[in-house]
């Protein structure tokens, strides 16, 4: 590879570019696919000028945000070119009276909270990866979290993009207003296609007001019938859950752990990175402080937005259905407390959601129907009973979206991944009957095995000529998405 | 193929009853709620599944004769105008709720089913279908997918891409799949989204699961009356930046309330330069508290009136003489021409004031019936369809308020649709590039351009509007009633 000339051409397009050191573009590794550049443009201009220089050159791109999800899909089948966004992080503009905001797509989750939390606003938007993921990162991926249940996904929330193509031309879609209907909603069709129609560059969002307040109530149910039974009962309920959390008791003892102990600032954050296999909050937590404050059982956890009075009346309500389903235990969180658990089940699956002394090593998601979710778990742990495997589940129930997270006593390795890949198998068999299951983070030698993504469902012809309509050199995260594009 | 073997082959796969050639019949079809120009369908069929939908098109697509589907034909925008020497294929005897699933709130309902049948059907176990357009008494939710038909409610839920989960789609050349489906988050691109407010170029929805969403347990519905356009305009923002999101937000001016209240005899204010309507859903807990809130904003921006809606029948009675605006305004002149723009919600005072200079700069009467809360304006023009300088000046003032709308950071459409009537305004808002983006989902979707063609795209791309403005507008527009 002429890594001179790409140097040289690189240097001249990005104001502050130096070849980076064979450590960086070390860790700038996808799947293993070392790449020959590491370059972050401080502009959409820039941006695109680099996109535009890698598609006549034949280079690849892969675009990078902050770097937590780059093992998600397939290794790539070339890995040129990474481009990080991560200069593109600023706020454009914050309109609090149109509920509006334009963001750069670097921007972490975090930092937009922040910025936007300023003006009491917030994007309703919380999936794992919060504090270094960035805007872009969780568009491409369609990433989500508990919120997702009263407010939806990404695609309820962005109201228009403005994207680099293939060969460096930026569009837009959409616009800055909360309706709109002018054009086909290109949107869509960019948020989870994983950068490989276009690499997001800015994003107009739909804002919500931040809440006056917000409480939890945790229920410990005989077990997961009765815990689904009364998730129905809330939802069929003039409830209005803002969440709706089904946990295995594990987990939940493991998120107890990390609200439950009195650790001070800093809970539940600061280790953002890739952290799969440190399992590291369990170690750090005391899990079983946490655990003594509901009395065991499966837990089924829901959240109240809104003003104080609604608030109080809905979790009064919910208990109220919790113990006519059975409830042995009831708990109330507000406050601190509340925060804290509400930020540790954001942070589920991204690893750190473990037993102590377990390493995890793969996650996934399912995507269902609620009625479907007790099923799948249930297969889940049996499967991962016969494999010895450990099975932690989240599921934001309302939605049918399920997040596995699996673990072992070591790091997996080629000898587990037989019976990996029919646990991976069975799920994905279950799941799409209806749905998806994607297998999110996890060695690329199992992905190879079983696939990341699963079935397109007889649409990968138009799937398969969006991509070369839109990026025909394949010049974008080429083969890290599904089918192979 | 000449019309008659295409009528024959018509009349073979669904059944003479099904299809429809006579010209005396084909009129109804000329045209939808936009009915400036109208072209009469070569047929009109009513397949009944879609295996049916699916042989007509594969009949059409291997003759290369241009298909457009209908609802109930309400739209505004002349998106299922008959292209030149077209087939229509009407969905209207695709009406069945094929099965509602209270447990997971969500129901798969065939393309032709009423908006209103739904939430009627759902209404008795406490929910509803979200997306409540005008015309939700007549129009079909295969056509809310393709428009991605907002209405009221949606300032506080969303528009109709946010309440269907998949839809099953017969593509341009009679293949049919599902995008989407009973399952949220499907794997791959989001054919789902991409297809919805496509405006039937993508390919002919035939059934969709669409989300079930429960009534709220209480409503607090006002009208607060003002004295000038300016104060309501101002209310509207600043109820939203008190971090109040009502269900809806409305405007109604002082034309409109004149017409509506000589329809209706609902008991508004004759005098009032504006009313809003705000309501707020929720929970008993808590409403009476974000009520007083909403009235303390209207207080400070001078409401000279507060009234609260007594009861579940008088709360209906405001939404129907709402929701049947534009109907009465039919009575103010012989023709009307209602207008769909957005600007942002702080921009209500700018656009209100733009729309009135227009108003006097062209001695045009302008009624104004919208959802304020989501900036979204539907100015009313009302005109004389018989006398060719009024309706130029009509077309012109439009495009005059749609041009502010977008100089104001909005768009030239909130839920009509691009349709026919405002490809030439497609430039205003959207580069060359972004339209190709555009036609290169087209051409993959539909290479040889038979469903649909001749919406969305600019036509003169030198020449942004002066497509619509030689339109000759020789017929009285169909009031929604």
């Amino acid at each position: 590879m002429p890594d001179e000339a790409l140097h040289s051409r690189l240097g001249s397009l990005v104001e502050g570019y130096a070849p980076a050191s064979r450590e960086t573009l070390a860790a700038h590794a996808v799947d293993g696919v070392v790449p020959a550049a590491v370059v972050a443009p401080d502009s959409v201009e820039s941006l695109s000028a680099t996109v535009k220089m890698a598609s006549e050159q034949g280079y690849t791109v892969i675009p990078r945000g902050g770097g937590t999800k780059m093992d998600f899909g397939h290794p790539p089948s070339r890995a040129d070119i990474v481009v990080s966004l991560a200069r593109m992080n600023r706020i454009v503009s914050h309109e609090p009276a149109d509920q509006t905001a334009t963001a750069e797509a670097g921007i972490t989750m975090a930092g937009l909270q922040a910025g936007l939390g300023e003006r009491g606003q917030y994007l309703p938007l919380d999936p794992p990866h919060g504090d270094a993921g960035t805007l872009g990162g969780v568009l491409a991926t369609n990433a989500s979290g508990v919120l997702r249940t009263s407010f939806g996904t990404a695609r309820d929330m962005v109201i228009g993009v403005r994207v680099v193509q293939a060969d460096g031309t930026i569009v837009k879609s959409g616009g800055r207003v909360v309706k709109n209907v002018a054009g086909y909603d290109l949107n869509k069709l960019y948020i989870g296609s994983l950068g490989t129609l276009g690499i997001l560059a800015e994003v107009n969002l739909k804002l919500q007001p931040l809440p006056a307040a917000g409480r939890m109530i945790i229920g410990s149910m005989p077990g997961i019938s009765a815990a689904a039974e009364c998730a129905f009962r809330v939802l069929d309920s003039e409830i209005m859950p803002s969440f709706l959390e089904l946990a295995d008791p594990v987990t939940h003892s493991l998120l107890a752990g990390e609200h439950g102990a009195d650790r001070g600032n800093g809970a539940g954050s600061g280790d953002a990175q890739d952290g799969d296999a440190q399992g590291g909050g369990a170690q750090r937590g005391d899990g079983r402080r946490g655990n003594d404050r509901t009395a065991p059982g499966f837990p089924l956890i829901a959240g109240m937005f809104g003003p104080e009075e609604t608030v109080d009346w809905q979790i009064g309500e919910c208990e109220r259905l919790l113990r006519e389903t059975g409830a042995t235990g009831v708990t109330r969180l507000e406050g601190d407390a509340y925060r804290q658990a509400l930020e540790s089940m954001r942070a589920f699956p991204a690893g750190r959601l473990v037993p102590r002394g377990m390493q995890s090593g793969v996650t996934c998601r399912a995507s269902v129907t609620p009625d479907e979710v007790e099923a799948l778990y249930r297969l889940a742990e049996e499967r991962c009973g016969r494999l010895s495997v450990g099975c932690g589940m989240l599921s934001h129930f309302a939605s049918g979206h399920v997040a596995f997270v699996f673990y072992g006593e070591r790091p997996f390795q080629e000898a587990d991944y037989d019976g990996l890949a029919g646990l991976v198998e069975a799920l994905r068999t279950a799941s799409e009957q209806h749905g998806a299951f994607v297998v999110e983070h996890a060695p690329a030698a199992l992905k190879e095995r079983v696939g990341a993504w699963g079935s397109s469902r007889g649409n990968r012809h138009l799937m398969e000529m969006l991509k070369y309509r839109f990026d025909p050199k394949g010049t974008l995260n080429p083969g890290r998405f599904v089918d192979g594009i | 193929m000449d019309k008659e073997q295409l009528v024959d082959r018509l009349v073979a796969a669904l059944g003479r009853e099904n299809v429809i050639d006579a010209p005396d019949q084909l009129i109804v079809y000329e045209c939808d709620g936009l009915t400036i120009d109208r072209n009469a369908p070569h047929a009109v069929v009513y397949p009944t599944t879609a295996e049916e939908v699916a042989a007509v098109v594969r009949i059409l697509h291997e003759a290369g004769i241009p298909f457009v589907a209908r609802g109930a034909g309400t739209g505004l925008s002349g998106g299922s105008l008959p292209p030149d020497g077209g087939v229509m294929i009407a969905l209207t005897k695709m009406n069945r709720i094929v099965e509602v699933d209270f447990r997971n709130q969500r129901a798969l309902v065939e393309a032709g089913v009423v908006n209103l049948h739904l939430s009627k059907e759902v209404g008795r176990q406490g929910y509803h279908f979200v997306p409540d357009p005008s015309s939700q008494y007549a129009c079909t939710i295969g056509g809310n997918i393709a428009e991605n038909s907002g209405g009221p409610h949606t300032l506080k839920y969303g528009v109709t891409t946010n309440h269907t989960l998949g839809v099953e789609v017969v593509l341009p050349d009679g293949q049919v799949t599902w995008f989407g489906g009973k399952a949220d988050d499907a794997v791959g691109y989001d054919l789902r989204g991409l297809l919805i407010g496509s405006e039937g170029m993508l390919g002919i929805v035939t059934r969709a699961w669409v989300k079930l969403t429960r009534l709220p347990q209480a409503w607090r519905t006002f009208l607060v009356v003002f004295d000038r356009v300016e104060d309501a305009s101002r209310a509207v923002a600043g109820v939203v930046a008190r971090g109040i999101v009502p269900s809806a937000l409305e405007m109604i001016d002082k034309v409109a309330i004149g017409a509506i209240e000589a329809a209706y005899h609902f008991g508004f204010p004759l005098d009032a330069e504006a009313v809003l309507i705000i309501e707020l859903e929720g929970h008993e807990a808590g409403l009476d508290t974000q009520a007083e809130a909403v009235a303390a904003v209207c207080g400070e921006n001078q409401a000279r009136d507060i009234r609260t809606a007594e009861d579940k029948k008088e709360r209906a009675l405001l939404w129907t003489s709402r929701k049947r605006a534009f109907g009465a305004m039919g009575r103010l002149s012989p023709s009307y021409y209602v207008q769909d723009g957005v600007v942002p919600r702080t921009k209500i005072p700018d656009i209100m004031g733009v729309i009135q200079t227009t108003a006097e700069k062209y001695g045009l009467l302008i009624g104004n019936v919208f959802h304020a809360g989501d900036g979204n304006i539907h100015p009313c023009i009302a005109y004389d369809d018989r006398d060719a300088e009024q309706a130029r000046k009509t077309v012109e003032a439009s495009n005059e308020i749609l041009r502010a709308c977008v100089d104001l950071g909005g768009s030239i459409t909130g839920e009509h649709g691009i349709g026919y009537e405002k490809v030439d305004l497609m430039p205003l808002i959207f580069d060359e590039p972004d339209i190709q983006a555009m036609e290169t989902v087209k051409e993959v979707f539909d290479e040889r351009n038979l469903s649909n063609p001749g919406k969305m795209f600019p036509t003169n791309r030198s020449c942004i509007g002066c497509g619509t403005a030689e339109l000759k507008y020789t017929n009285r527009q169909a009031a929604l009633l």
